[in-house]
């Protein structure tokens, strides 16, 4: 018996590369939803926003495109809705990172406006900006002065046209927003030291689940007030958007099952792995 | 935040007469120890390796830009590892996607072969510059390992989420690899799949470890001192404002922000 | 002059600009007045500093700090100060005014580097061609992707036209694609890499794999569902958060603290042409 167990720890990787596709892939087929454990770093961002009060603005700086879209299209999508939900106007940015960032952006918006919210209007309940170089430069630039980095959204309007888009006449540096919100599969870090801390604006991320472990330092410090961490935190948000399960149907609600069968699989195969690693050791004595 | 303040300028010069001071140091000849650092020991090895079964090597020096501190160190360790190939008479192969390091890591390994006297051994064509992105490169190297048939691979310097799209490939080749790298978060995949993984300040210490130049290992010490600064102001800093409360002399003398 | 002085120069000259640039304050230090904003007019500026007020003339070279209720300070035009602010303003002392035009310089020279990589492809891939090494053939379909690349490029910005839909194909429906289909081949390295890598071998291995697991399975569903009868200490997805928040940051603060005086001394070692090893290097 321990020869038989010894070869586990041989297992061809093809056939741990079929057991991952097979896990990741079923969920797509069968429509399974799963319970979440909302954690805390998720929890304050949901409560950060429900505390904005009405004459705020918040900006969601969406640089993200598909590269990372499994993680940050859920990450985005959640808060979207939460804002169009309470009615808090947002303006959208995508600073450095990918030119694609404004127009996937727009896509979850559309959607969400398709779907949800068929009253909310461009120029009033949100605003695209559209890409910007600069990096750190550009982020300065943004809290100084919004209109010194931009002088058109993304569908070319000029930010001092009143008609089309009234909410930027109400708009015109980081005094009028009540927090910054940065998705990308890893955020730029200078938004905590140019925005945070010259201004004290709250700054939250949401990222890629492998980029979240340097992240948490700054939620200790106080420099981050919340963070979406992978699927798992845009899951965690829409359970907490909506309580009743059957409600839930955002992407990160989605993707999580995929996700979960995947660990389990790499779990079962770490634990087979080791099984033969001691029947080899227990059959050598 | 564009410029320093008073109290960053101190902590420069601080830092700047430790490492330097050190320096000066070990260049009048005070001996200096330094720990073993298991991952860049087995680089000999790893060359010695290749060279017995007469197969190439592969340096990959990150994807970080040529200014890039990790990409610096790695070209630091680039020079030792075509120095020692060249004194073998092995053949490196460099891949990368970073345009300016193509014309530096010609110029360490051309100037590598040189000294050690087989100038006819270096091949412009082995420093490949075979992507413009790190997936594409990654691929790209992968490729190389199977057409070349490399005994022993070396990452080096910065990487993203590409690191495993070249070591798990790598892995399955049955090189030997050894890896370092200031990326926190691609740690574990290295640790996972390379033979030897050398991590954070241990990649900027490497080339000063394996040149074992008494300048080098100067700065490494001044480098430690300076640590102890950063420790201890952590230190008074953590138990002034527990003890003192948050608007104490220490912290205004330190001048932190709200 | 050798090679290797002139490399080391350079790179001491272009190191001390920055090195000043950042150390030497912006405003001439003692030229510089530090007090609260008593009046703005197009042509001065009356500080009051010390509980004495003193007139300012705006002059091209005046540069103005306003503090941020953070205590930071923020950089601003003269003629943005309002009345109670607390400013610092002073006569400039020109560094930083060229520091765009140092960025741009670098960034151009950085761009003429990309003509050697082409070469460097050229020559790899024409070598494989007349050598007719193995898979020769993929060299010939470079050189028709290049060329098709260089094509489509031309309709970057184009509103409409057959170049525009070029662009389109190869940048949004064959390049992006394709990086997506490589990113995901993650999950299938991932999974062999683990498989290979978490074995038992000693009790630093056995905590690295149990801390592996409290953290995969708090991170998904399934762990909240086996524990969620346990008190909450014991919960999977509370023992991963206690993983993240302390044990993870304190290593992280730790290797980053390490990491950052490193760069210092590897910054130095470079800037100083004494770093060993390398292309500025003489053997040992």
């Amino acid at each position: 018996m321990w020869e038989w167990l010894s070869k586990l720890q041989a297992i061809d990787r093809r056939w741990i590369y079929l057991s991952i596709w097979v896990a990741c892939a079923l969920p797509f087929v069968v429509n399974i939803k799963l319970p979440v454990y909302v954690s805390p770093e998720t929890r304050r961002l949901y409560e950060f926003i429900e505390k904005c009060p009405p004459d705020k603005v918040v900006l969601v700086d969406s640089a993200w495109d598909a590269g990372s879209q499994g993680e940050n299209w859920g990450q985005v999508e959640v808060v979207f809705e939460h804002l169009f939900r309470r009615r808090i106007p947002f303006i959208v940015t995508s600073v450095e990172i990918t030119p694609l960032g404004a127009q996937f952006a727009d896509k979850v918006i559309e959607k969400l406006v398709r779907e949800k919210f068929p009253d909310r209007k461009y120029g009033v309940d949100w605003v695209n900006l559209g890409y910007t170089k600069g990096g750190w430069q550009a982020i300065q630039q943004i809290a100084r002065d919004i209109r010194q980095q931009y002088k058109k959204d993304s569908r070319g309007y000029s930010l001092d046209d009143a008609e089309n888009l009234p909410l930027m006449q109400r708009v015109r540096n980081i005094e009028d927003i009540y927090l910054v919100y940065s998705v990308t599969y890893s955020p730029m870090e200078d938004w905590i030291p140019f925005v945070h801390g010259v201004y004290g604006t709250p700054i939250a991320f949401g990222c890629a689940g492998i980029q979240s472990t340097t992240y948490y330092r700054y939620l200790l410090s106080g420099q981050l007030v919340g963070m979406l961490v992978g699927v798992r935190g845009a899951a965690e948000y829409d359970a907490l958007l909506h309580p009743d399960i059957r409600e839930r149907n955002s992407m990160g609600t989605r993707l999580i099952v995929p996700q979960a069968f995947g660990h389990l699989v790499i779990i079962v195969a770490v634990i087979l792995g080791n099984i033969g690693y001691f029947a080899a050791r227990r059959r050598r004595g | 935040m564009e410029h320093a303040n008073l109290q960053i300028l101190v902590a420069i010069a601080l830092f700047m007469f430790f490492i330097l001071g050190n320096i000066h140091a070990a260049r009048r000849g005070r001996a200096r120890f330094i720990r073993r650092i298991p991952g860049l020991n087995e680089i000999d090895e790893a060359i010695g390796r290749a060279t017995e079964m007469g197969r190439p090597m592969i340096f990959h020096p990150g994807v970080g830009e040529v200014q890039n501190v990790g990409t610096l160190a790695a070209l630091g360790v680039l020079g030792h590892v075509a120095r020692r190939a060249a004194q073998m008479g092995s053949r490196v192969i460099v891949t990368t996607a970073i345009p300016v390091v193509v014309p530096v890591a010609e110029d360490i390994v051309k100037q590598a072969y040189a000294q050690a006297g087989r100038p006819e051994l270096f091949n412009p064509e082995d420093i490949r510059f075979l992507a413009a992105s790190g997936d594409q490169l990654a691929l790209a190297t992968a490729n190389v390992m199977t057409q070349e048939k490399t005994a022993a691979h070396f990452f080096f310097g910065m990487y993203d989420y590409t690191s495993l799209l070249l070591t798990e490939p790598g892995q399955r080749t049955g090189a030997i690899q050894i890896a370092g790298t200031d990326q926190y978060f691609q740690v574990p995949f290295f640790i996972a799949s390379c033979d030897y993984t050398v991590i954070g300040e241990e990649l900027y210490a490497a080339s000063a470890y394996l040149t074992r130049d008494p300048i080098m290992l100067g700065s490494l010490v001044g480098q430690d001192y300076s640590k102890i600064i950063v420790l201890a102001v952590i230190l008074l800093g953590a138990f002034s404002v527990t003890f003192l409360g948050s608007q104490n002399p220490f912290v205004q003398i330190i001048g932190v922000y709200r | 002059m050798t090679k290797r002085r002139l490399i080391a120069l350079v790179t001491f000259l272009a190191g001390l600009y920055y090195f000043l640039e950042f150390v030497v304050p912006p405003t001439v230090p003692w030229r510089t007045l530090r007090g609260e904003v008593v009046s703005v007019s197009p042509t001065a500026i009356v500080l009051r500093v010390d509980g004495q007020e003193r007139q300012i003339a705006i002059e091209p070279n005046l540069i103005a700090y306003r503090e941020r209720p953070t205590g930071a300070p923020e950089r601003v035009e003269p003629a943005q100060l309002r009345v109670g602010d607390r400013a610092q303003v002073g006569p400039s002392t020109y560094l930083s005014d060229w520091i765009t035009s140092v960025n741009n310089f670098f960034i151009v020279l950085g761009a003429m580097a990309w003509g050697m990589g082409l070469i460097s492809l050229v020559m790899v891939h024409s070598g494989n061609i007349r050598r007719r090494r193995p898979e020769w053939y993929g060299s010939v379909l470079f050189f028709v992707a290049v060329a098709g690349g260089m094509v489509a490029g031309l309709g970057y910005g184009v509103e409409s036209g057959w170049l525009k839909e070029a662009n389109d194909v190869v940048f949004n429906y064959l390049l992006r694609p394709m990086s997506s289909t490589v990113f995901s081949l993650l999950a299938f390295h991932m999974a062999t890499a683990s498989y290979r890598a978490f074995r038992v071998r000693s009790g630093e291995a056995a905590l690295m794999m149990a801390s592996a697991f409290i953290v995969m399975l708090g991170q998904i569903p399934i762990g909240l569902w086996l524990t969620h009868g346990l008190p909450s200490f014991l919960q999977l997805p509370v023992m991963a958060q206690w993983i993240l928040y302390i044990a993870n940051s304190a290593a992280v603060r730790g290797m980053w603290f390490g990491m950052m005086v490193g760069a210092i001394a590897v910054g130095l070692r470079f800037w100083l042409s004494l770093e060993r090893g390398a292309f500025f290097d003489r053997e040992l």
